[in-house]
């Protein structure tokens, strides 16, 4: 072997079998944003269970030539690929995902207080007000909804309706849902304040009820019913929220239940993040449409915010016991973090101003409200 | 798609049919939720007011002479 022929081996091999000259500004660009997220999950702990496999997974598929998200040469699919698409494609994940937090849920609160259900329902106005500003940006129809759901501030929902609707819009979307969701303290409080008067965040709300054991063993039945009945599309997400919450009150399977909001949420939250991180792969992510999604995200969250405030103060005039306008802004989901905010809020007011159990009412029922909101999407353009 | 593709109306209007849908959605729930909590508060409040098991004198005397030591050591 002479020398040029040992170069030109050594060019080859260095061309097919590294990735040093295939590599690219974009490509450097998505290395920036996944250490940006992992930066976010591991120094400024927000939403890190998600953010850190997220961020990982960006980074990790954007160097080239990687046999991650695609197919061998045997057209079987790659290892992040097969992640994805059992469990993103097939809708796996984020029923799981489901199922664990019902697992977790005390929906005593809600129970006791069913008003605020009504507040979870107006905190999606954000989902239908976006859906319209989406589409004047030129998206589609399914696109459209998938961008809207965002502001139910439900990360599972959110993943549940993209793959549905608008698969190669997931990584944005669900990166989307989890930054603001773990943003809630950022973005509510101001307009909590704004929409709310001095007098109106003193209110002091009546104490709950207590609930016994065998109503909160009912609730998951009779959630599920009504649900499957009315909006059946969405009966896979619900119905295995409310078997969690079956699993929980009952309390003869304390083993599935701990498995459910242990050892399985942990699990499939490792695959998920990984999975909707991986799909973010430069050439698909650097364009123009995950930017708009980033700012109808925001104002998706303010809008739905304002909604669930709004729907409080207009309950008021009819009620004789005020409910406290802040615990609407709860009404967005994220569970319980904006629940907290309401407290803090609140008691900022007022420190004697005890909000976080009435908040956890329409938190909950936030998550029935954005969920019932896919389910509408779903069977609009599923 | 174009914005011209796209049928304003049918998007408006099913939109609206669907966000007023949530509330009614979200309203049944509220009012089963209400009636079976009054069901359930009823058995409850039925549960309490059943006699409870009478102690007997002797248990009476004990009880009560326990509460009175425990007042004398104060």
């Amino acid at each position: 072997m002479n020398w040029d022929m040992f170069i030109d081996l050594l060019l080859d091999i260095l061309h097919t079998q590294t990735g040093l000259f295939s590599l690219h500004y974009k490509l450097v660009v998505m290395w920036g944003i996944g250490l940006f997220f992992i930066y976010l999950a591991v120094a400024k702990k927000y939403e890190p269970l998600l953010l850190l496999p997220i961020g990982f997974g960006i980074f990790i598929v954007n160097f080239p030539l990687t046999p991650l998200m695609g197919f061998d040469a045997h057209g079987k699919r790659e290892l992040f690929n097969i992640f994805y698409h059992y469990g993103i494609e097939w809708e796996v994940i984020p029923c799981l995902i489901f199922l664990g937090l019902g697992a977790m849920t005390d929906f005593g609160p809600l129970i006791a207080n069913p008003k605020t259900l009504v507040i979870g329902a107006g905190a999606q106005l954000g989902v239908f007000v976006t859906f319209i500003g989406v589409l004047l940006c030129g998206f589609t129809l399914k696109e459209a909804a998938s961008v809207g759901i965002i502001g139910g501030a439900d990360g599972p929902t959110t993943i549940y309706l993209t793959a549905k609707l608008a698969p190669h819009l997931l990584g944005p979307n669900a990166l989307a849902a989890y930054s603001y969701m773990a943003m809630v303290p950022l973005i509510q409080p101001p307009i909590m304040r704004l929409l709310t008067s001095k007098k109106e965040r003193k209110i002091i709300m009546k104490q709950l009820r207590p609930v016994s054991k065998l109503e909160k063993t009912f609730f998951p039945l009779i959630v599920t019913g009504l649900i499957a009945l009315l909006i059946p599309a969405v009966t896979p997400l619900i119905g295995m929220f409310m078997l969690g919450n079956f699993m929980r009150e009952s309390g003869v399977v304390d083993r599935l239940a701990g498995s459910a909001q242990g050892s399985l949420m942990n699990i499939v939250t490792i695959f998920l993040g990984i999975s909707v991180g991986a799909t973010m792969q430069a050439e698909k992510f650097l364009t123009a449409k995950p930017l708009l999604i980033f700012s109808f995200g925001l104002i998706d969250f303010a809008i739905c915010t304002m909604g669930g405030i709004l729907t409080v103060k207009i309950m008021n005039l009819f009620l004789k016991e005020k409910m406290n306008p802040l615990i609407g802004s709860a009404g967005v989901s994220a569970v319980p973090m904006a629940a907290r905010v309401s407290q803090m809020v609140g008691q900022q007011e007022d420190p004697n101003n005890f909000l976080l159990m009435h908040a956890i009412g329409p938190n909950l029922a936030g998550v029935i409200g954005s969920a019932s909101a896919a389910g509408m999407f779903i069977a609009m353009f599923g | 798609m174009g914005l011209e593709a796209i049928d304003w109306n049918y998007a408006i209007s099913t939109l609206l049919i669907r966000f007023v849908g949530i509330f009614v959605v979200l309203g049944i729930l509220q009012l089963v939720m209400q009636i079976t909590g009054r069901i359930f508060a009823y058995l409850d409040a039925k549960k309490d007011t059943r006699p409870s098991k009478s102690l007997t004198q002797e248990e009476v005397a004990a009880v009560a002479m326990a509460l009175y030591l425990d007042k004398k050591t104060d």
